[in-house]
């Protein structure tokens, strides 16, 4: 292909995509077409997500294989930045600089006159919630503050395109809705966009397009209601410690959804395992409460998607 | 399964007016416009700012710290010349050069903050000039401010001799501050080029500077002519004349009889200076930066 730009190209076209940081791979034999609307690249931490966005925003040369992205070549190529907006990964900012002259320079850098740069700066700061403290030092930002910076960077010069690495880490539950519902919003609004995450959940509440990366490889392409329901063939684990284990085991056993139920060798923490995460989830503070069970600790000794990575890996 | 037949028929983004990606100068102009921004109010540029006045000091102290017979230093404007040459051209200049110019460009690898240059419609090539145009303009800005201070502590106002006097004085320190601003261009361009490919540049940087530039600079012989120090102790030479020199800094180290005139040193110079920016703009590039590999 030229290098033309191609309208309506799809977002990403990648050919036999490999990477490698000397003996690592980071990513292996990837060939994939990602087409417009929003897309979410899910895997677990190490999958390789972070290198194919790093890839499909020109940071890195493949070492293998070709990418194009909005029907450009990628590396060392200006004009495509025009048109593809970047959140990175990486928490590093100019920690001196305000947020607001930070998104500002950022656009003042990619052509914008000053008083354009100004407005768009401050539209995209308002957008993502930031107003009140868009004369702070970046400094003094929260994680969720400086995520939500980085976004307001990439939506400030109304890109076609959008690549957003992470872009919940370290926000809050609050954050993390303002962030889904954004990122949706970007969606409706015809800006496509590629989001990486490690959380089911939360990539599910912003698209149905899901790319599966595991191990540098791309284990399946699909609407994620198909990953759904291979979730629901795989127990997903939780393990509970609380006051009474015994009698929250009691009351577990009696939803369908629950499994197996198992005590670990300290006496007070049950491992659970359910077919329906979600229904666990919502359940489990009301038998808490009702039963005045005091909580110690919860956790997902796996996430459930661990389950279906390890069931594609196996099939 | 995500249909890309689909895909390339989904309609497109709302049109919107982007600017085109800019050309290598005028891109490089607006990273050293952001960059000199930030930089200039540092810390680093406030630390080595009290640094360079530290001749000046010792210019405007000289009857207090040093027992010197007049007919030595006639003048203060020969003393004048002589802690520039000692102190600025042949210490502060390095010393300012290799700070501001190896961070130049790591410092964006180092802090991870090159994705946002590199993710802007602007070439590589044009955020490594950018970063070395705005290392270059602070560096010589220092150097001019330290230098011109240094003058009216002496040279001007007390060593001219007579008030006719100080124009020429002035011509002559004006002089002096454009040669280390061409010094200051090749010295940065060199250290910036070796700031885009190795991780520790500030080290090598100092290891250049003060090893190769200075010790090699004084070899007898035709050896300092490999380093940049000799073209700019030519133009030095030609700015003030051998006679107007202080005996110890012609002893000591404008002994070379075959100094190159003032034209082909500055040619010399800026080649380095167009030649160290070239290589680096080069290998920036064409080289991937991995600036957090978390996976």
């Amino acid at each position: 292909m030229s290098g033309a730009v191609v309208s309506g190209a799809p977002l990403v076209e990648a050919s036999g995509l490999s990477k490698w940081y000397g003996q690592v791979v980071g990513l292996n034999d990837v060939t994939v077409t990602v087409g417009r609307g929003v897309t979410g690249l899910l895997g677990p931490n190490g999958a390789g997500k972070s290198t194919f966005l790093r890839l499909v925003s020109g940071q890195i040369i493949p070492s293998r294989g070709t990418i194009r992205v909005l029907g450009e070549r990628v590396f060392g190529n200006a004009r495509l930045f025009t048109r593809l907006g970047v959140c990175p990964e990486t928490d590093a900012f100019y920690e001196s600089m305000t947020g607001l002259d930070f998104a500002r320079a950022m656009l003042r850098l990619a052509g914008f006159a000053r008083e354009e740069a100004d407005r768009r700066a401050r539209a995209a700061i308002a957008r993502v919630g930031l107003d009140p403290d868009l004369k702070k030092k970046i400094a003094a930002y929260s994680k969720g503050m400086r995520q939500r910076l980085k976004l307001a960077q990439a939506l400030a010069p109304e890109p076609e395109a959008l690549v957003l690495d992470e872009p919940l880490n370290g926000l809050d539950p609050v954050g993390r809705a303002a962030m889904v519902a954004l990122i949706r919003d970007c969606g409706q609004r015809g800006i496509s966009v590629l989001v990486s995450s490690h959380i089911l959940h939360e990539v599910e509440a912003m698209t149905d397009q899901i790319l599966l990366i595991h191990q540098g490889k791309l284990l399946a392409e699909g609407k994620i209601r198909e990953i759904r329901e291979l979730l629901d063939r795989h127990p997903h684990h939780v393990r509970v410690a609380c006051s009474e284990p015994r009698r929250l085991a009691s009351r577990l056993a009696a939803h369908a959804d629950v499994v197996r139920l198992a005590f670990e060798a300290d006496g007070a923490t049950l491992v659970v395992e359910t077919t329906k995460p979600d229904e666990f989830y919502s359940r489990l503070p009301k038998i808490l409460r009702q039963d005045a069970i005091s909580l110690a600790s919860l956790e997902s000794t796996d996430d459930g998607l661990e389950a279906v990575f390890r069931y594609l890996v196996s099939a | 399964m995500i249909d890309a037949a689909a895909a390339v028929l989904a309609p497109p983004a709302p049109s919107v007016v982007r600017p085109r990606p800019a050309g290598l100068l005028r891109g490089a102009l607006r990273v050293a416009a952001f960059d000199l921004k930030r930089s200039a109010r540092s810390f680093r540029a406030f630390v080595l700012l009290l640094f360079g006045a530290l001749p000046a000091v010792l210019v405007g102290m000289r009857d207090v710290l040093f027992d010197v017979p007049d007919e030595e230093f006639r003048a203060g404007a020969v003393f004048f010349h002589f802690v520039f040459f000692m102190a600025t051209m042949q210490f502060f200049l390095l010393f300012c050069s290799v700070f501001l110019g190896a961070s130049a460009f790591s410092e964006e690898v180092e802090d991870q903050t090159l994705v946002y240059l590199f993710t802007r419609p602007l070439r590589r090539a044009s955020v490594f000039l950018g970063k070395l145009w705005s290392a270059t303009v602070l560096g010589s800005a220092i150097l001019t401010v330290t230098t011109l201070a240094m003058w009216a502590m002496r040279g001007g106002r007390f060593g001219a001799g007579s008030a006719e006097n100080v124009p020429a004085t002035a011509a002559q320190a004006l002089q002096c501050c454009g040669l280390l601003t061409l010094g200051c261009a090749a010295y940065s361009a060199v250290f910036a080029a070796i700031g885009t490919f190795l991780k520790k540049p500030l080290l090598v940087g100092i290891l250049v500077a003060f090893g190769w530039e200075v010790v090699v600079s004084n070899i007898p012989g035709v050896i300092p002519n490999v380093t940049v120090m000799y073209y700019l102790r030519s133009i030095f030479a030609s700015i003030y004349g051998r006679a107007d020199l202080p005996r110890p800094v012609v002893q000591v180290f404008l002994r070379g009889p075959n100094f190159d005139t003032a034209g082909d040193a500055i040619l010399v110079v800026a080649g380095v200076a167009v030649v160290g920016a070239a290589i680096g703009a080069w290998i920036v590039s064409h080289r991937e930066y991995v600036l957090n590999r978390a996976e």
